[in-house]
C-alpha cells in the first residue's frame, strides 16, 4: 500500500489532537488530545521505519511509548490533585495567575 | 589546587575509555536520587539503606582505582565514589533522622562530585594534550562529548548546587520540603546535562522529557497552594504540547532523512534526493518546540504564570538550568543537523530573537509582582542568548554558552534575594512591598540591586560581559540591526530593573518593616552566587576562555 496514506492519517490525527488541545477545556479531554498527538507521531515513525528499513524509527517508537506512560502518571496525578483542590476539571475556571 | 592536581593527573595518565566516561558526571546525581528515594521509603531504618550503598560505592571506587589497562588512570572517579560512599552513612548519623536535611546535604555532595568529574573529564578526556579540545562521540554516536556538553554541565550543576541551600529554608517554611524534592531536582539536572550532550534525536527527546517531567512535579510542589497547582497544570499542558510538536518535527526529519543521528541528518539534508519540503516542515515544528522550552516570544505565554506560581527556588532553577540546557540542545541541533537549511532558520530565529527581547522588556515594565518581573526578564534574556545562535558561527556558539552562564548566576542571585524577602513577608512580594527595604535590610537590598544591575548589563557585573560577547558575535555575523534592537531592549529593561532598586532605596514604607530572616543556607547561597556575579564581571578570563574553547562541535 502507498506509504503516503499512513502519513496522511498521522497528520490528521496530530491535527485533531492539536485542535482539541486548543478548543477543549476539560483537563482529562485535553490530556487525551496530547496522547493522540504523541500516538500520531508513533504512527509516522513506524511507517517511516518500514519505508527506510532500519531499526531507528521502531526504537524511537518504543521510547515515545515509555515517555508517554511516564507523562500519564505525572499528568493524572496533577489532574487528580487539581480536582480535589477545586472540585472541577475545567482548566479555565480559577485563574489566579494573571496581570 | 584541585585543578592543578587534576592537570598533573591528566599529564601522567592516558585517556580512559571514552564510552564510559562520556556520562560519568551524570552518574553520582542519578544514583543519589535513587538512593534518596529509598532512604525516604526506609523511614527510621535509614542506615539499612546507607550502609549497603556505602559498601557498594567503596567497592566500586576501589575497583575503579585498581582496574583499567593502565593502573591509576581512573584515580579521580574512584576517589569520588569512595568519598561519596563514606559520606552516605556519615550523613545519616550526623543528621539524626531529619530526612530533608540529609537529602539536601547528600544532593549537594553528589552535585559537587558531578562538578569534579566534569572537570576531570575535561582535563583528561577532552584535552588530553594541551589546551585544544578534542570532541568525541560515544555510545554509538548517541552522546557527543564536546565543549557544549562540558559547559552545559558546569552551568546546570552549579545552578543546582546553588539552588539547594537557597531552597532549603524556604521549603521548610512553607512545609513543602518533602522527600521527593531533592531526587526530582537531581533527575532534572541529569536531564539537563544529558540534553547538552545528546547527539541523536532519541537521546535529545528522552533528556528533554526527563527534565520536563521532573519540573512539572516540582512546580506543583505546594499541593495546598492553588497558585502552585495552577502553575504546574499550565506548565504541564503547554510543555507536553510543545514536546508533542517537537516530536512530530523529529518524526518528519526521520521521514525525510532516514536517520536519527544529528551529524548524519546534517549530511542527508544537503543531498538532492532528500525532500527539502518535508525537512523544512520538520525544522519549523522543531523550532516551535524548542521555542516553547526556552520561552521565545510567540511561544512564551506560559512563562510568567509558571514562574510566578511555582515555589521560588524551583523558579530560580527553571530560569537558570532549563534555559542553559535548552539552548545547548538548540545550538547542537541547528549547527550540526541543519547547516544546509540556514537560509530558512537564521532569519526566522533573528526575528524571534528581536521580538522576544522587546516583548520581555516592554511587558516587564507594567508588572507589579517581583517574580513576574523576573519572569519577563527571563523571556527578554532568552532573546539575547538567541543572538549568539543566529550568528551561526563558533564565536556565536561560545557567546551563547557564556551568556547563559552569566544569566544563570545573575538570576539565581536575584531569586535568592526574593526568597529572603518572601520569607519575611510570608507571601508574594510586590513592588510596593519593597519600599524601605534598603533601610531595614541594606545587605539584602544591596545584593538584589547588584543582581538587577547584572541582569541589566551594567559594567563590573557578569551580565555586562555576557551582553558584550553576544553583541560582538552578532555584529561579526552581520546582524547589526539585531544588536541595535538588543541595545534598545536593554535600555527599556534597565528602566524597570532600576525602578526596583529605586523602590528599595529611595521610598519609605508606610508601616514599619521588620528585618528579613535569612537562614544559614540562604546566606551562603546568596553570597556565593553574588560573589560569582562579581567574579565573572571583573575576572571573566578563565571561564570565558573555557567558553571560547567550547566553540568546537563534535560533528
Amino acid at each position: 500500500m502507498e506509504i503516503g496514506y499512513y502519513y496522511a492519517v498521522s497528520a490528521l490525527l496530530f491535527t485533531i489532537g492539536f485542535v482539541g488541545v486548543l478548543l477543549r477545556r476539560n483537563a482529562i479531554v485535553l490530556f487525551m488530545c496530547i496522547e493522540l498527538m504523541l500516538n500520531s507521531v508513533n504512527l509516522t515513525l513506524a511507517a517511516a521505519a518500514r519505508m527506510w528499513g532500519g531499526p531507528d524509527g521502531q526504537v524511537f517508537v518504543f521510547f515515545v511509548i515509555v515517555v508517554a506512560a511516564a507523562e500519564v502518571v505525572v499528568g493524572l496525578a496533577l489532574i487528580v490533585n487539581l480536582f480535589f483542590r477545586r472540585g472541577t476539571l475545567d482548566v479555565d475556571v480559577p485563574q489566579l495567575l494573571r496581570y | 589546587m584541585l585543578a592543578t592536581f587534576l592537570a598533573q593527573t591528566a599529564a601522567t595518565t592516558p585517556i580512559p575509555d571514552v564510552a564510559w566516561s562520556s556520562f560519568a558526571p551524570e552518574l553520582p546525581p542519578t544514583i543519589t536520587a535513587l538512593v534518596l528515594l529509598l532512604v525516604a521509603v526506609a523511614r527510621r531504618r535509614q542506615l539499612l539503606v546507607a550502609v549497603p550503598t556505602a559498601l557498594l560505592a567503596v567497592a566500586a571506587g576501589v575497583w575503579l582505582i585498581a582496574s583499567g589497562e593502565t593502573p591509576g588512570a581512573l584515580v579521580v572517579p574512584g576517589a569520588v565514589a569512595i568519598v561519596l560512599g563514606i559520606l552516605a552513612p556519615a550523613l545519616v548519623v550526623a543528621t539524626r533522622g531529619r530526612t530533608s536535611l540529609l537529602a539536601a546535604w547528600a544532593a549537594a555532595a553528589s552535585l559537587v562530585a558531578a562538578l569534579v568529574l566534569t572537570v576531570w573529564q575535561y582535563l583528561t578526556v577532552l584535552t588530553p594534550d594541551g589546551p585544544t579540545l578534542v570532541p568525541q562521540l560515544a555510545m554509538a554516536d548517541a552522546i557527543a562529548n564536546d565543549g557544549i556538553a562540558v559547559f552545559t554541565r558546569l552551568v546546570v550543576y552549579l545552578s543546582a548546587l546553588l539552588v539547594i541551600p537557597l531552597g532549603y529554608g524556604y521549603l521548610q517554611d512553607r512545609r513543602i520540603n518533602r522527600a521527593e524534592v531533592e531526587p526530582l531536582l537531581l533527575l532534572a539536572v541529569v536531564g539537563m546535562a544529558a540534553l547538552g550532550s545528546a547527539n541523536d534525536l532519541i537521546t535529545l527527546f528522552i533528556a528533554l522529557e526527563l527534565l520536563s517531567l521532573a519540573l512539572y512535579v516540582l512546580a506543583g510542589l505546594a499541593r495546598r497552594d492553588r497558585r502552585s497547582q495552577e502553575a504546574s497544570l499550565k506548565y504541564f499542558v503547554t510543555g507536553s504540547v510543545a514536546s508533542a510538536i517537537l516530536l512530530f518535527g523529529m518524526a518528519l526529519i526521520y521521514v525525510a532523512t532516514g536517520t536519527v543521528t544529528l551529524p548524519e541528518i546534517g549530511a542527508a539534508v544537503g543531498l538532492v534526493t532528500t525532500p527539502r519540503f518535508v525537512a523544512a516542515i520538520g525544522l519549523a515544528l522543531i523550532t516551535v518546540g524548542i521555542g516553547f522550552k526556552v520561552a521565545l516570544a510567540p511561544f512564551h505565554l506560559w512563562t510568567p504564570d509558571v514562574y510566578q506560581g511555582a515555589p521560588t527556588n524551583v523558579t530560580a532553577f527553571m530560569a537558570a538550568g532549563t534555559k542553559a540546557a535548552g539552548f545547548a540542545a538548540a545550538l547542537r541541533l541547528y549547527l550540526v543537523a541543519f547547516p544546509d537549511l540556514e537560509a530558512l532558520w537564521v532569519p526566522v530565529l533573528a526575528v524571534l530573537a528581536a521580538l522576544t527581547m522587546l516583548y520581555g522588556a516592554f511587558l516587564a515594565v507594567v508588572q507589579h509582582d517581583v517574580k513576574r518581573i523576573l519572569a519577563y526578564s527571563a523571556i527578554s534574556h532568552a532573546g539575547f542568548a538567541t543572538i549568539g545562535l543566529v550568528a551561526n558561527s563558533d564565536a556565536g556558539l561560545s557567546a551563547t554558552l557564556w551568556y547563559l552562564l552569566t544569566y544563570a548566576v545573575s538570576t539565581l542571585t536575584a531569586f535568592g534575594c526574593v526568597i529572603v524577602l518572601e520569607r519575611r513577608r510570608r507571601g508574594e512580594v510586590t513592588l510596593a512591598d519593597l519600599r524601605g527595604v534598603g533601610r531595614s535590610a541594606p545587605a539584602i537590598a544591596g545584593i538584589l540591586a547588584f543582581a538587577l544591575l547584572s541582569l541589566a548589563g551594567i559594567p563590573i557585573t557578569a551580565g555586562y560581559v555576557g551582553k558584550l560577547v553576544v553583541f560582538e558575535a552578532g555584529i561579526e555575523a552581520g546582524f547589526t540591526w539585531l544588536v541595535l534592537v538588543g541595545v534598545l531592549a536593554s535600555v527599556v529593561a534597565a528602566f524597570f530593573y532600576l525602578r526596583i532598586a529605586g523602590m528599595m532605596f529611595l521610598e519609605d514604607s508606610p508601616e514599619p518593616v521588620e528585618g528579613p530572616y535569612p537562614s544559614f543556607g540562604l546566606s551562603v547561597g546568596v553570597t556565593v552566587s553574588a560573589a560569582l556575579v562579581l567574579y565573572l564581571g571583573i575576572q571573566p578570563e578563565l571561564l570565558l576562555r573555557l567558553a571560547t574553547d567550547a566553540g568546537v562541535l563534535a560533528r
